[in-house]
Parts: structure tokens; sequence; C-alpha cells
């Protein structure tokens, strides 16, 4: 079998498995709490699939995910941890709700613009601190990321709790922005917003710097091998803020699609946790953009789905995050395949390694 | 508030921490990253709080916290260890299923979301020993704390005559130094790796019954609150030594304790709960500059 | 008696047969030495003695008896200890916890410190070796770590010792004093295995050789019926041209010149104490010496990734000192480094990527920030024609090459560059002969067009039959410097081992074990 075709297998069928291998334990948790999964994945796959309004609300769920996806994807790929991208979410949100509710009266392409970009600039300039630490100062950078989060996350709580907070509000969040703000949603039908399309252009983008900018190449040489890389004279501390500056910019470009697209103004801790879900997906997907997107729709059905479970159901929407555990955890099973050469006994014909000849 | 009060709050505070940092830090010398540390406090918290109510009983409650840690932690040694997979990949694993099948059982089996309080909790509440209190300044820090507070002093001890004192603490350091050395003279590798995993599961459990047992009497969904991840960095500040850990992790106990004298000074409270993890990253930061000043290579990688 | 004997062993990885139906045995008693070329099976034979590996077919017979080899336990079980090339020891623990790891003494449930000295100073004892007990593993020097790997074994008492290339890490001096030591256990009734490729060290100390090609045995010797060119005919299957060939140089003007580097490691270690070398265009300059005496940190001063405390170094007249590996690049220097796998390659890129590796910002493969595919892939496909270099396709990992075709991936990339400066490192380290051969011939073509070549190898016969000129290293400092014409392996063995000549008489350095 030749090696491109037994790899795109790979590719496709492991994630596959994985999540089927998932689902099956999530069956028996079904079971156990007195319900009967074939109605509670059926009312999933309902839910998710079933009508151009479950179409367009599984999309619609998956459009922050597949931005923090991207984001995490870019990173991780060059071996370097960025667990931030919630917060950087958070700190993009921010920003897009301040421009956006700061001016009236501007045309609308260009209000949603400067909120773009001042989002991006937010989730950039607070990846840079990591990026620094680890660039110049060897600073693990999944610690330094993860206690960035708690930061950015009460520091956002505080302002939408006290300096922004809207007049008036029963609860913690900033006043509305202005309409000219507003990214357009596709129907009434839906919260489904133009947010997805900036998802599927980042999805784009970051394909084309994967596979033809020359920084695409050195997040993979940085990835494989960090003295290869140093060697071959990439300045790797430079690159490593570059490369979580990108990360964050993609971060908090999801915080301002929430912002902007759905919610229309900052709404203290509004994130169920889109950064770590990006984790997922970006693993589940191998870092690729393509990867990310299909494994970004698929949890956007699983949590789209997953609400119809809960509603009909009464199967807790928890039950996702498990599914999320579970197949975190077989995607692991999954490099332990390779590893234990379960493929040769699938007849695929591996060439092991040559150890100590 | 004087400085024996602060103290005495900062010795409550770092407790959680101290326990999940002493056991994390077997972990972390055997060359195993356990990012799973919250996680498995949390499932402790909360395993606790549901045999506490269900039996009233906190011996069974700190039981059901180690045997629920336990669990996680085979999942993680098994497909981390035995099936080699990312450990990176399967803490993160562990935290997000801990999250969601918390939440799951919370909700399926006892109809609640988010917190979960009763009367029926049976919680861990401070204990008096006047002999103790009558020390002169250590009196009152040590005195009234709750037992997972003086748990953790002994372990402190415990855990540092095992890991340079015995063989199995000898052979834990030796493989996180240098494994193929250990696998040459026959040192079976992976059970030492299963053991040091399971260590930080029994010491994570401690620090989840002292989070919802001991100051609370209830669990609350996420009560860890980044505890783990911040034990995590005590253990690389302290450099996986069990004096060093747990130095950082009173430290941050500290910052913790001073969030209510600094919330009286019109700091906003945000501000102050920053701190903890401002600190951290400030430390780290320290420590890397040093090492990168001693450093004559060109570069990120250690050579 | 037969103290070892394998019959039809046979051990495969997958689709590769590592050893094929090995027939094998060694008589107790005696030293044996295995030879072959690098990736003939030696190491797997021996790790499979050892329990490190489990045949995937044959029988292995011990004392006569028939046996398995689980692990590295049952092995010392059964009398055999190994000593690795590289070293399985700890470095921050002393010489004693290293000798005693695994079967410390215990006294209620601590570690019976004082009991462990004991033992291991009586060991010391019994066995004449000169080593500080207390000492850390990291202080010590590598002819002491060694001695200290096989005391690690004795300590077992083990019958039968395996030494997996020990001679790699050793002066010439120092191989004597392991060779006196490997008699003086001869004389105790041990039984001595040694995996070498050095065919003088074969002639030396062997009573008998078993030749082992592509993981077959072509034949079982006694040393005394052979001599090295029959061994290197066995080893390859072919004549072998031991020595290369090569017309006389014609320096021309001075192309790079270090001056007084220094430099310390991250503990504050001095490992460069005033280096300065010069070398000219149209000409090798060889740097010869043992591993670890500072060669290392040369090289990678040189490629910019490491930085100097002290010193100047000057290509052309211009003064680069401490620049980043970008600007050594661009200023013509092309760079072989010693570990190819961690320095010069990425496994699980494709030769095509590899190849542009360090030069990828240039035209035509970049442009503006954007790779131009089809420009690195003609280069790849003109590199692997030119570089004799064997794979089906360009698009194939790295990793998936022999270790020799990896390092034309390397060669092909740096020369075809066109540097003015070439600085290759242990440059056939680990390679097959054939293409040691096209290797060598590929550094002097570079000097025979010009350029100006540094060669660094542990290796005293690739120094000796590639430089014009050569120097040696010890602990940091240049010992000596002479043309070719003026060089013997008595007076570079003397200089890589410390000793200078003095008026006086011989200097002995004070620090030598």
């Amino acid at each position: 079998m030749k090696t491109t075709t037994r790899k795109w297998i790979q590719a496709v069928i492991s994630p596959i498995v994985t999540v089927m291998l998932a689902f099956m334990v999530g069956a028996v948790l079904i079971v156990v709490s007195g319900k009967s999964p074939v109605e509670a994945y059926g009312a999933l796959l309902k839910g998710g699939l079933a009508g151009t309004r479950s179409i367009f609300n599984t999309l619609f769920s998956a459009t922050p995910i597949i931005l923090t996806g991207l984001a995490t994807a870019i990173s991780f790929k060059a071996n370097i941890f960025n667990m931030g991208v919630e917060g950087q979410l958070y700190m993009g949100a921010f920003a897009a709700a301040y421009v956006g509710f700061s001016f009236e009266g501007l045309y609308p392409i260009l209000h949603v613009t400067l909120c773009v970009l001042a989002a991006m600039a937010a989730g950039g300039i607070y990846a840079l601190i990591p990026g620094i630490l680890k660039g110049y100062l060897n600073v693990n950078e999944m610690v330094s990321t993860i206690m960035l989060n708690y930061v950015a996350i009460l520091f956002t709580t505080h302002l939408s709790s006290f300096t922004f907070k809207a007049k008036g509000a029963g609860f913690a969040a900033t006043e509305l922005i202005s309409h000219s703000a507003f990214l357009p949603r596709f129907s009434k039908i839906s919260q489904l917003n133009a947010a997805f399309l900036l998802a599927l252009l980042f999805v784009v983008l970051t394909f084309i710097l994967m596979r033809r900018v020359k920084l695409g190449y050195e997040i993979e040489a940085i990835g494989q091998n960090l003295e290869f890389a140093e060697a071959a004279g990439m300045n790797v501390a430079k690159k490593t803020v570059i490369i979580m500056v990108i990360s964050g910019m993609i971060g908090g470009l999801a915080g301002a699609g929430e912002v902007l697209g759905v919610h229309h103004r900052f709404i203290s801790q509004f994130s169920p946790g889109y950064g770590w879900d990006g984790m997922t997906i970006a693993l589940l997907g191998k870092n690729s953009p393509f990867g990310v997107l299909i494994s970004g729709l698929f949890f956007g059905l699983l949590k789209n789905g997953g609400s119809t479970m809960e509603l009909m159901v009464e199967v807790p929407r928890s039950l996702i995050n498990i599914l999320q555990g579970l197949i975190i955890f077989f995607l692991a099973v999954e490099l332990g395949f390779s590893r234990l050469g379960l493929w040769k006994k699938i007849r695929l014909g591996k060439t092991g390694k040559v150890e100590g000849v | 508030m004087d400085i024996q009060t602060i103290l005495h709050g900062t010795l409550r505070m770092a407790t959680p921490i101290a326990l999940a940092a002493l056991g994390g830090l077997f972990s972390h010398r055997v060359g195993v990253l356990n990012i799973a540390l919250e996680g498995m406090m949390l499932i402790a918290a909360f395993t606790g709080v549901i045999a506490s109510y269900l039996t009233g009983n906190i011996a069974v409650a700190i039981l059901a916290a180690i045997v629920g840690t336990s669990f996680f932690a085979l999942l993680f040694c098994f497909f981390g260890i035995s099936l080699k997979g990312n450990f990176i990949i399967t803490g993160l694993a562990v935290n997000i299923f801990a999250l969601g099948l918390t939440s799951f059982i919370l909700q399926m089996a006892f109809g609640r979301r988010g917190v979960f309080a009763d009367p029926d909790i049976v919680g861990l509440g401070a204990v008096d020993m006047p002999w103790l209190g009558k020390i002169p300044f250590v009196g009152t820090i040590l005195n009234q704390q709750t037992p997972m507070v003086y748990a953790s002093l002994v372990l402190l001890v415990l855990v540092w005559l095992v890991l340079y004192k015995t063989r199995f603490g000898l052979y834990i350091r030796v493989i996180g130094e240098n494994e193929e050395a250990a696998r040459a003279v026959g040192i079976k590798v992976n059970a030492y790796k299963y053991a040091a995993v399971f260590i930080s599961a029994v010491l994570s459990a401690l620090a989840g019954i002292n989070l919802s047992l001991e100051n609370l009497s209830m669990f609350v969904e996420n009560m860890t609150n980044g505890r783990g991840f911040i034990a995590l960095a005590a253990i690389f500040c302290g450099k996986g030594t069990p004096i060093g850990s747990y130095i950082f992790s009173f430290l941050f106990g500290f910052a913790d304790a001073i969030q209510m004298r600094l919330q009286s000074f019109n700091i906003p409270g945000a501000f102050v709960q920053m701190i903890p993890f401002i600190f951290i990253i400030v430390i780290l930061s320290v420590v890397g500059a040093v090492k990168r000043k001693n450093s004559t290579s060109r570069g990120l990688y250690n050579e | 008696m037969n103290i070892i004997e394998t019959k039809q062993l046979t051990k495969c990885f997958g689709g590769l047969k590592a050893n094929d139906n090995i027939d094998f045995h060694v008589e107790a008693g005696e030293i044996h030495a295995i030879v072959g070329e690098n990736g003939a099976g030696k190491s797997t034979l021996m790790n499979m003695l050892f329990g490190l590996l489990q045949p995937t077919d044959g029988e292995l017979f011990i004392r006569g008896k028939r046996v398995r080899i689980e692990s590295p336990k049952t092995a010392i079980q059964l009398g055999i200890g190994m000593v690795h090339q590289h070293f399985k020891l700890v470095p921050s623990l002393t010489v004693v916890e290293n000798i005693m790891l695994g079967c410390e003494p215990v006294r209620s449930l601590f570690i019976d410190r004082r009991k462990q000295l004991e033992t291991v100073n009586k060991l010391i004892k019994d066995y004449g070796f000169d080593i500080d007990a207390a000492a850390k593993i990291r202080d010590v020097s590598i002819g002491v770590q060694q001695r200290v790997e096989i005391l690690k074994m004795l300590n077992r008492d083990v019958d039968i010792l395996i030494l997996d290339e020990p001679t790699a890490v050793l002066t010439p001096q120092e191989c004597d004093e392991l060779m006196r030591n490997m008699f003086e256990l001869k004389k105790k009734g041990k039984t001595i295995i040694i995996i070498t490729h050095k065919l003088n060290e074969v002639k030396k100390c062997s009573d008998s050789v078993t030749v082992i090609r592509q993981g077959k045995v072509v034949d079982r010797v006694r040393t005394c019926d052979v001599d090295e060119k029959e061994l290197a005919r066995m080893m390859v299957g072919r004549e072998v041209l031991l020595q290369v060939e090569k017309g006389s140089s014609n320096p021309g003007d001075m192309v790079y010149e270090v001056n007084g580097l220094c430099t310390q490691d991250n503990r504050g270690v001095k490992v460069l104490d005033h280096v300065s070398l010069k070398v000219c265009a149209g000409e090798i300059l060889g740097i010869a010496g043992v591993e670890g005496n500072g060669q290392s940190e040369l090289v990678r001063i040189m490629a910019g990734m490491m930085y100097s405390t002290e010193g100047k170094i000057v290509l052309k007249c211009k003064d680069i000192t401490n620049s980043a590996p970008a600007g050594i690049r661009q200023q013509g220097i092309g760079i072989i480094p010693e570990d190819r796998y961690k320095h010069g390659l990425c496994k699980n890129m494709s030769i095509a990527g590899n190849i542009i590796a360090g030069y990828h910002e240039r035209e035509p493969y970049c442009d503006k920030q954007f790779l131009n595919m089809k420009a690195i892939k003609d280069h790849a496909v003109k590199a692997i024609a030119c570089f004799d270099i064997r794979t089906d396709s360009v698009d194939k990992n790295v990793g998936n090459l022999s270790g020799g075709n990896a390092q034309k991936v390397i060669i092909a990339r740096e020369l075809s560059m066109n540097p003015d400066l070439l600085i290759a490192c242990q440059p056939t380290r680990g390679v097959d002969i054939g293409s040691i051969e096209f290797i060598h011939k590929q550094i002097i073509g570079c000097r025979d067009n010009g350029k100006a070549v540094i060669l660094i190898s542990s290796e005293l016969s690739e120094i000796m039959s590639l430089s014009d000129r050569i120097a040696v290293m010890y602990r940091g400092r240049i010992l000596g410097e002479m043309p070719r014409s003026q060089a013997t392996v008595e007076k570079l063995g003397l200089l890589m081992a410390g000793i200078t000549e003095n008026p006086k008489g011989r200097c002995k350095d004070e620090n030598y074990h």
C-alpha cells in the first residue's frame, strides 16, 4: 500500500474509531443513569442535523471553537503549549465590546473591522507576555498561560462588573454595542452569524500559512526538532513570540465573534470553556487546519445536539464534557496503536524502527 | 489583623496546594508531567462530599476520595505510561472528564446543579489543642487548624524521608534523571511511575477533602479554581524538592490570605485575587532569568 | 567449553531482519571480538544477550543450558554484564551510588550508606581500579566513568562482561589501560566480549573474532590467523580502501581565524581555554582529540549555537564573533554537525524540507515569505542525484534513511551552497563504509576546489588520512599543531592524552586518571 494512502487512512480512520469508542463508553453511562442511549444519541443527532435550524445552530456552536482550535493548533504544531486561548479570547472579546460601544454612527463595515482588529490586537498583546517569557526566559508556557487565563477572567469580570457596567443591568455586563458593530445574522431562525464566515476564512489562511508560507515551515521545524531549528538559523526566540502572538490574535478573534455576533455586549464569564474545547479539537484534528474544521463542526454538532438531548431525554449536557474527555483519552490510545504495532495486525505492514543495531 | 492571624490564614490556604504539590512532586521527579492534579482534586472534593452525605462518616469520605482519585490515576497511567500516550493530552482529558463527570453525576443522581450543600454532609472542623496554643508565637498559628493542615506538615517530613533516604525515593529520582540507567540495572521503571502517580492521587485526594469538607461543607462546581495548576507551579518553582515545593505553596497561601486584608484598602477584589497567579509568573520569570544569565547556549534547549 | 552459544538466533524489527540465523559461540575465559560495520547487527545481538531485546527466533545457551533472557536482571543473574557505549550512569549521584544502584543495602527502611561505601571500596581495591568512590559522576572523566560501569557489573558477580565500543571515548593511552584491565580480568577467569569496529584493537587484544555483515555471521576466526585487511574484507564483502587517495594541498590565503576563544558551560566550568587556530583556502585542518575535550563546544561556537566569553573569530578579515547561525551561513560557512539527528536534520520532515534548512530564506526557495515549492523540489532532486542519496522519493522522511544517506543529505545541503569554509564534525560517525568513502571524497573535493575545511574527528585514522595540518585538543586547549608529514599516531596520542614534550622530560597532566 502506498505510504500516502496509508497515511490518509490512518489520519481519517483513527479519529473515527476514537470517537466511536467514546460514544460506546458514554452509552454505558447513559444506561447506568436509567436512560436509553439510542434515544439520547438519537436526540443528539436530531438536534444537531435535522432541519435547517438545527444545522444553522450546529454551525453556530462550531464557530468559536473552530477559531480557538485554529489558535491552539498553530501553537501546538510548534510544540508551544498555549493553554491560554481562553484568556486571549476574553481580552479580545472585551476589546471588541469596548470599540463596539464607544463609537456610534460609523459605517458598519468600518466599525466591525475596527472591533475585529482591536480584538485581535488585544488577544495578540496578551499572548505576547507568555510568548516573550518563553522565548527569552524559558518560562514554561503551560503554567504561565493557565495563570494568565485566570487573570484575564478576573480582569474582564471586574471591568464588566464595575468600570464599564451597563447602567441598570441586573448582571455583570457592559452596555450594548452600537448597531453598526453588529455582525449580521444569516437568518431569524438561528444565531448563526458572519463570524462563521470569518472562521472559514481563517481556516483557509491557516492552511496557506502552514503549507506555503516560510513561517509555516519554521513552525514545523520548531515543533519537530527545536535544536535543529535553531541550528538552521531560525531565531527560535523571536519565532516563539510571533507564533504566540498569532495564536493570541486568533483567540481574540474568537472572542470578538461572540461579542459582535451573539451577545452584542461583553458579558462577564460568558465563555463555557471555548478555549479548552479548542484544545480538544486541535488535538483531534491533529493540528491541521482542515482537521480542526471537521472536528470543530463535529463538536458543534455535539454541543448543539447536547442541549436538545438534555431537553428531550433529560440526559445532562455535561455528558458532552465526558465524551470530550473520553475522546481525548482515546486519542492517546490512537498514539498507542502505532507504537504497539496494532497497525501491523491490521495487515497494513509498517516498517519498524531499527533499534541499536 | 496581626501577623499571626495572617500566618494562620496562610497555613490554612496553603494546605490544599501543599498537599497536592507534595504528592505531585513524586510524579514530577519520575518524569511524568501530571497536569491532572486539578482534576484529581476536584474529583476528590466531589467524592468526599457525596460519600459524607451518604454515610455521614468522615473516614469513609476520605477513603472514597482516595478511591475516586486512584481510579483516575489508573486511567491516566494506563493511557499515559502503558500505552505511551502523551501526558499532556491524558492529563487534559482527566481534567475535562472530571468537570463533566462531577456535573453529570450531580445532576443525574442528586438533581442539583452547580452547588451541593446539605445539612447531612458531615465536615471536618478545626481542632483545638491548648497545649499547642501555648507555644510562643507559632502556637497561635499552628493551633485551631483542621486535620489536613497537620497532615500536610507531617507529610512534608515523610515525603522528605522517603525521597532522600529510601530505595524507593532513590529510584524515583534516578528514573527521572536517567531512565536508561534505571532500566539497565533492572529497575521496573513503569511500576515506579505508576506508584508515583498514585502517591500524587492520594495526596490530591487529601487536598480535595480539605477544600470541600474542611473549610466548607459543600461541593461547588469547579471549586478547585486553578489550585491544581498552582500546585504544579509550586513544584516547578521548588524544583521538585519537598521543602521547596512546600515553601512556594506557603507563599501562594500567603498571597491568598492577604486578600481579605488588601480588600479593606479599597483595592478591588479582582486584583487581589489575581495576585497569586501573577506571583507565580513573576517567580518563574526570575528563575528563568537567573538560568539564562549563566547559560552560554543560544536558544531554548537545555544544553 | 562454550560459555555462550546461540543457534539460529534471529531478531526482526517489522520487516527488517537485524539478526539473521546467527550461530555464534564464545569459549569460557577468552576475549572474543565481534566486528562489523555500523548497522551490521552487532549491538542487536549483544542486546539480546543482555535481555534488552527478545529474540524473534532461535535458541540461546549459557553454560550449555538453554535459557530465555527476559531482562537485564535475568542476564545479570546468569552472570552476564554489559557496559554500553553510552554509559547508563546517573550524573548527580556518586560513584558508590551508581555502582550499588539496584542492590543497595537497607537497614530498617533506609539505605545503609556506610555499608555501601565499604562494599564499593573493597571492590575497587580487589580489582585494582583507581577511583575516588565519593566523587559525583558528572565530575569525573570518561575513562573513570567507564571503569565505574565495569565495576557496576563486577559488583553483581558477573563472569561474562560485554563491552560495547569501549574505546570510542578513550585516548590511545586510556585504551592501553583498558586493555591491561581486560587482561587482568581474563586472568581472574572472566570471559570478555568486545564489540568494536576498530580492527587494530581486535588484533591487539582478542583471542578470536566473529565477523557480522548485514545481520549474518560471515565467519568466526582465531585472531592470530587473520590480519586487518582480511577482517575489513570480511566486514564489507569486497576490497576496502583503508586509505583515501589524495593529492597534495595547495593552500591559498587565510580564510578563517579563531583567536583566544574561551567559553564555559552552564555550570561555569571553563570548557574552552584560549583556543586559537587558522585555516587557509585549499587546505584541510584536522582537529584530533578524544571526545569530551572541548571539540563539541568549539564547533557549537563556530556554528553560532553557543556564546564565547572571550576571543575573536574572523572570516576573511570580517569579525564574526558570536554571530547567530543565520549570519554564519550568510557569510559562507557550511556546517556538518556532530549529531546529525539533533542539529542537522529533522527526522519527520521530507528530504526536500531538510535540504533547504538553513537556506530556506534565500531565493529561489523563498520569495517575500512564500515558499517556492517547485524550486525546492528541483533542488532536492538534483541533490539526490549528485550526492548518491539512496532513496526512491524526495518526499520520503529523512528518518527513514540509513545513517549514511542521512549524512549525505546534510553534505548535499551544505556543499551545494558553495561555502568558503566547511566545518565537518564527526562526519562519518555511524556511517557505512561505502558512504564513508564517498564522504571522504567529497571533503577532499571541497578542498581541491579551493575551499577551506576544518575537520573534527575522534577517529585518528580519519584525521590522519584527510588532513593537511593537524591540531590536537585536550581539555579545551590546543595542545599542539603540526603538518601531516610530521604527525605520527604516537605523537598525536601523547598530545591527546595531555602529555606535552618538555625539555626536562615528560610532564604528566595532574588531572589525568
